[in-house]
C-alpha cells in the first residue's frame, strides 16, 4: 500500500496508477478467473474494473481502503459478466481441467469428482462465488471481506456460511 | 466417489479419513480455476493508455459530445478538431474526414468464374457505419469472419459506446449519428501505430462471436496497389488476419451500386457472397450493397418466379436492379442469362445467370427453410482431421460431432490435433474430445466419467461443439435425435431448444450416414441435406470418401468453372457451371445417368428442387 502513490493517481498521475495496478493485476485476474472460470472473461473483467476504478478514483476518500475498494469494483464487474454469460448459456471447458492426473487407476473417479465440484461451483451465484473466492483462494480474513463487501463482519460470516451451504446443496444435486 | 464426498466427505464434515478437508478441497478447486488464468500482457498498458488519454472522468462526456455533435457541423475538419488524438498511418490511408478511397475497382474477374483458391485470402470491407448497422441488425452474421472496416480514427476515452449486445472490442465504432464514422482504438499497439495523425484507416476486425470482436490490426494497402485485392492481406506479414484467419468475400472500396456483380461484371469487382434486402424497400437491395455474409433475403415471389421460369437451371443470382441487365454485362453468359423477357420495372427482380459461384450461404438463406437452424455433422475422426488441416474452417460455426464415448486420455487429443498452434494459442479441451482409436474408429473422449455413466458406457453419441476461434472450442452439450427416422433435420436443433440453436448460426447439414460421392446428385429423391461444400483431395482427382467438409473449405484446383468437376462443386446451394465433366472413375455405383458421363450444361445444385440439371448441350 502506497498512500502517496494512490493520492498521485487520484490527482491524475497515470504513471502512479500504472504502478498501483501493476502490483495488483495478477491477483485480480486470478480472483476473477476463479469466480468466472474463464481466462478471457477474467482479463476482460479486470480491464473493465481497472478503467472504472481509474474514473472513480477521485471519489475514494480513504486511501487506506484502496485495495478493498478496488476489490469491490472487481466483484461488481464479475457480477456483471456472470449476468451476461447467463444469457449466453454456454460454458467453456479449459484445457487444463484435468491437469495433474497421472495414473489411470482412479482417473474416472477423480474426473467425476473434479467435474462435479466444478459444476457445483458454477451453480452458485456471483455473490456466493465471490465470498468463497475471497476467503478460500485469496485467504482474506472475514473482517477484510466485510470491508470489501461493505457489510458488518457478522454478515460476512453468515454469507460465507450460506455460500458453503449452497455449494453443498449444489454438490448434492450433482450427485443426484 | 461423489462430488460431495470428494469435498472432504461432504461439507458437513463426513468421515473424512485421510481425505482433504472441505476447505482444502475448495481451495484446490479455486486454485485450479485461478491457475488457468494468464494475465494479458497488454492489459496494464491498455488500461494505462486509456487512462492517460481520458483523464479522470471525461469518458462519457467525450462520447456524448461526439454523438451530440450537430450534423451540420460534422465536417471532416470539425471532426478532426474534435478528436483529441488523431493518427496518421503510413502513406496509404485514405483522405481525412472519413472519405472513402477513390481507387478504381480492382480487376478480380468474376466473369472469368475463377473460384477463390485455397491460397487466396479475401475479406469483406465495409465502412464502419455500415459495419455498425450490420452488427446491430444481424449480430451473428460476421461471426467467424474477418472484416476490413474503414473508418476515422479517434480516441475513445474509456467507456464503450458500441450498441448492445456488443462488448467493447479493440476498436469501438461510433454509432451512426455521426456522419463520419469513427474507429476508435482501444489498444496501445494501435495507438502507437497510428501516431502520425491521419484520421482514416482500414482495420481488420475478427468477430469471434456476437459479443466478442477482436482487432487484428491496421491494414495498409501495399504501396503498389490502388485498391485491395484478395491476396493483399496474405501478403502483409504484420497482420494477424492474414496468418490466422480465413476471410472471405471481397468488395472494393467504393460503395457498390445495385446488382453487384452484374453491373460490375467483366472482371472489375468481387462481390460479397450475399446481399441484404432493405426491409423498407422490398425489391431493392440496399444502396450500398455491402452486406454481411449471411444476410441475404429474397422475396418469396422471386423464388416462385425462379421455380417457374423456363430455365430453372439458369437461376443463379437474384438481383434487384433498376434496369435491363444484359446490356450491362460486358461478358454475358452464353444463354438465358436474363430470364425476364421484358426489361424489368423498378419493382421487379431480374433472374440472372452468372458464372460466378454463389456462396452456399446464399442458397441456404433462400431455401424455404430460411429460418431453420442447421448444423454440420461429422464423425469425430474427420472432425479432428479437419481441425488439423484447416483449423479456421469451423470458426464461427457449430458442428455436430458423432463419436464413441470413452474416457479422456492425457494429454488432450484435441491439442495434438493442431499441428502448429500459435505461441499464444490456448487450445481448450472440451469435456468431450475426439480422437481415433488404434483401429481407426472415431472416438469421443469424455472429460467426465459422469458423462460416460450418463450414456451407460461407451457408446456413440452426437455432440454440439461451437468453434469460436481456432483456439477455442465451446461444448454446447450432447444432442439426442428427436425424429424417428434416423436423420437429423435442420429444425431438429431448434426443436431441441438447444443452445446451439438459439445462440449461434449454424449452417449446413449432413445426414447421419457418410455420403459417397455426388451428394446430392446420387440421392436426389431422398430427404438428405448435404454439406454446403465438399473438399477435393488435392493429391487425387477423386474426392475424399467422407466428403463432410468444413464450411469454408471449397478447394477448387481448376482455373475456371469450365473446368470444374462435379466433385468440386459445393453440394448445397445454387451453383452454376458451364460444363459438367465428372471423372468417370469417381462415379460410384449406382450412378445417375444424368450425373455421370460427358455432359455439358448448366447445373444448379440447390434446394429449389434439390438438384436440377439442365439438358445437356452436348453429349
Amino acid at each position: 500500500m502506497d498512500p502517496d502513490c494512490i493520492r498521485r493517481a487520484q490527482g491524475g498521475d497515470v504513471s502512479a496508477y500504472t504502478e498501483l495496478i501493476e502490483a495488483r493485476v495478477e491477483r485480480m485476474v486470478r480472483t476473477a478467473a476463479a469466480i468466472l472460470g474463464s481466462d478471457a472473461d477474467a482479463n476482460d473483467v479486470v480491464q473493465d474494473a481497472l478503467l472504472a476504478a481509474w474514473r472513480q478514483l477521485p471519489s475514494l476518500r480513504e486511501v487506506g481502503r484502496f485495495d478493498a475498494w478496488l476489490t469491490s469494483i472487481l466483484l461488481n464487474a464479475c457480477r456483471r459478466a456472470l449476468r451476461v454469460r447467463g444469457r449466453r448459456r454456454v460454458r467453456e471447458i479449459p484445457a487444463d481441467a484435468l491437469e495433474g492426473l497421472a495414473g489411470v487407476g482412479d482417473l474416472a473417479a477423480e474426473i467425476v469428482r473434479r467435474r462435479a465440484v466444478e459444476r457445483a461451483f458454477d451453480r452458485l451465484s456471483a455473490d456466493e462465488r465471490s465470498i468463497l473466492v475471497l476467503h478460500h483462494l485469496d485467504g482474506r480474513p472475514l473482517d477484510e471481506i466485510a470491508t470489501v463487501l461493505g457489510v458488518p463482519v457478522g454478515t460476512a460470516k453468515s454469507r460465507l456460511f450460506a455460500a458453503r451451504k449452497s455449494l453443498e446443496r449444489a454438490l448434492a444435486r450433482e450427485d443426484a | 466417489m461423489s462430488g460431495a464426498e470428494g469435498l472432504g466427505g461432504g461439507a458437513a464434515g463426513g468421515s473424512g479419513g485421510d481425505r482433504p478437508s472441505f476447505e482444502d478441497e475448495l481451495s484446490e478447486l479455486l486454485d485450479r480455476r485461478a491457475k488457468r488464468s494468464k494475465v494479458d500482457p497488454e492489459l496494464v498498458g491498455r488500461v494505462a493508455a486509456r487512462a492517460n488519454a481520458s483523464g479522470q472522468d471525461r469518458v462519457g462526456r467525450w462520447a456524448a459530445a461526439v454523438r451530440s455533435f450537430a450534423p451540420a457541423r460534422r465536417t471532416a475538419a470539425s471532426l478532426v478538431a474534435l478528436v483529441a488524438v488523431v493518427a496518421l498511418v503510413g502513406g496509404a490511408f485514405f483522405v481525412a474526414g472519413g472519405s472513402r478511397p477513390s481507387a478504381s475497382p480492382t480487376p478480380s474477374p468474376p466473369a472469368s468464374g475463377r473460384v477463390a483458391g485455397p491460397t487466396e485470402v479475401t475479406s469483406y470491407r465495409v465502412p464502419s457505419r455500415e459495419f455498425l448497422r450490420y452488427l446491430r441488425e444481424q449480430p451473428d452474421a460476421f461471426v467467424g469472419h474477418t472484416i476490413l472496416v474503414d473508418g476515422t480514427l479517434s480516441e475513445i476515452l474509456g467507456s464503450c459506446v458500441n450498441p448492445q449486445p456488443l462488448d467493447c472490442p479493440g476498436y469501438v465504432f461510433l454509432p451512426e449519428e455521426t456522419d463520419h464514422p469513427l474507429v476508435v482504438p482501444a489498444t496501445q499497439g494501435v495507438r502507437d501505430r497510428l501516431s502520425n495523425g491521419n484520421v482514416s484507416a482500414t482495420f481488420a476486425i475478427r468477430a469471434d462471436s456476437r459479443d466478442r470482436l477482436t482487432a487484428l490490426g491496421v491494414v495498409t494497402l501495399p504501396p503498389s496497389k490502388e485498391a485491395w485485392q484478395p491476396s493483399d492481406l496474405r501478403s502483409m506479414q504484420d497482420v494477424d488476419a492474414a496468418d490466422l484467419y480465413l476471410v472471405d468475400g471481397y468488395l472494393d472500396g467504393a460503395m457498390a451500386p445495385f446488382a453487384c456483380p452484374i453491373i460490375r461484371a467483366g472482371g472489375r469487382s468481387w462481390c460479397p457472397p450475399a446481399w441484404i434486402r432493405d426491409a423498407a424497400d422490398r425489391y431493392s437491395p440496399r444502396g450500398d450493397a455491402l452486406i454481411p455474409p449471411d444476410g441475404i433475403q429474397v422475396p418469396s415471389d422471386a423464388l416462385d418466379s425462379a421455380k417457374g421460369s423456363p430455365h430453372p437451371a439458369h437461376v443463379l443470382a437474384l438481383v434487384g436492379r433498376p434496369g435491363p441487365c444484359l446490356s450491362r454485362l460486358p461478358n454475358p453468359p452464353r444463354s438465358g442469362e436474363c430470364l425476364t423477357a421484358d426489361p424489368p420495372g423498378p419493382a421487379q427482380w431480374d433472374l440472372v445467370a452468372t458464372a460466378m459461384p454463389i456462396s452456399p450461404r446464399v442458397a441456404a438463406s433462400v431455401s424455404p427453410a430460411q429460418q431453420e437452424v442447421m448444423a454440420y455433422r461429422f464423425a469425430s475422426a474427420d472432425f479432428l482431421r479437419y481441425l488439423r488441416e484447416q483449423p479456421d474452417a469451423f470458426v464461427g460455426h457449430t458442428i455436430l460431432v458423432d463419436g464413441t464415448l470413452t474416457l479422456v486420455p492425457q494429454p488432450c487429443p484435441l491439442i495434438d490435433a493442431f499441428a502448429t498452434p500459435s505461441p499464444d494459442a490456448v487450445v481448450t479441451c472440451p469435456p468431450f474430445t475426439f480422437g481415433t482409436s488404434a483401429d481407426g474408429q472415431p472416438f469421443v473422449f469424455a472429460g467426465s466419467a459422469a458423462a460416460l455413466t450418463e450414456l451407460g458406457g461407451p457408446t456413440t453419441a452426437t455432440f454440439a461443439i461451437r468453434v469460436e476461434s481456432r483456439t477455442r472450442l465451446i461444448d454446447l452439450g450432447r444432442l439426442t435425435l428427436p425424429s424417428s427416422d434416423g436423420y437429423w433435420r435442420p429444425s431438429d436443433l431448434r426443436q431441441l431448444n438447444h443452445p446451439a440453436a438459439s445462440l449461434y448460426p449454424v449452417d449446413g447439414f449432413l445426414a447421419v450416414s457418410p455420403y459417397t460421392y455426388f451428394c446430392p446428385l446420387q440421392l436426389p429423391a431422398e430427404p438428405h441435406w448435404c454439406p454446403p461444400a465438399w473438399i477435393a483431395d488435392t493429391a487425387s482427382s477423386i474426392p475424399r470418401h467422407d466428403e463432410q467438409i468444413p464450411p469454408d473449405a471449397i478447394h477448387v484446383p481448376h482455373e475456371s468453372p469450365g473446368d470444374l468437376r462435379i466433385t468440386d462443386l459445393p453440394a448445397e446451394g445454387m451453383y452454376l457451371v458451364r460444363r459438367f465433366v465428372p471423372d468417370s472413375k469417381a462415379c460410384p455405383a449406382p450412378t445417375s445417368q444424368s450425373s455421370c458421363g460427358e455432359v455439358e450444361g448448366w447445373l444448379v445444385i440447390g434446394r429449389l428442387d434439390t438438384v436440377t440439371l439442365s439438358a445437356p448441350t452436348s453429349p
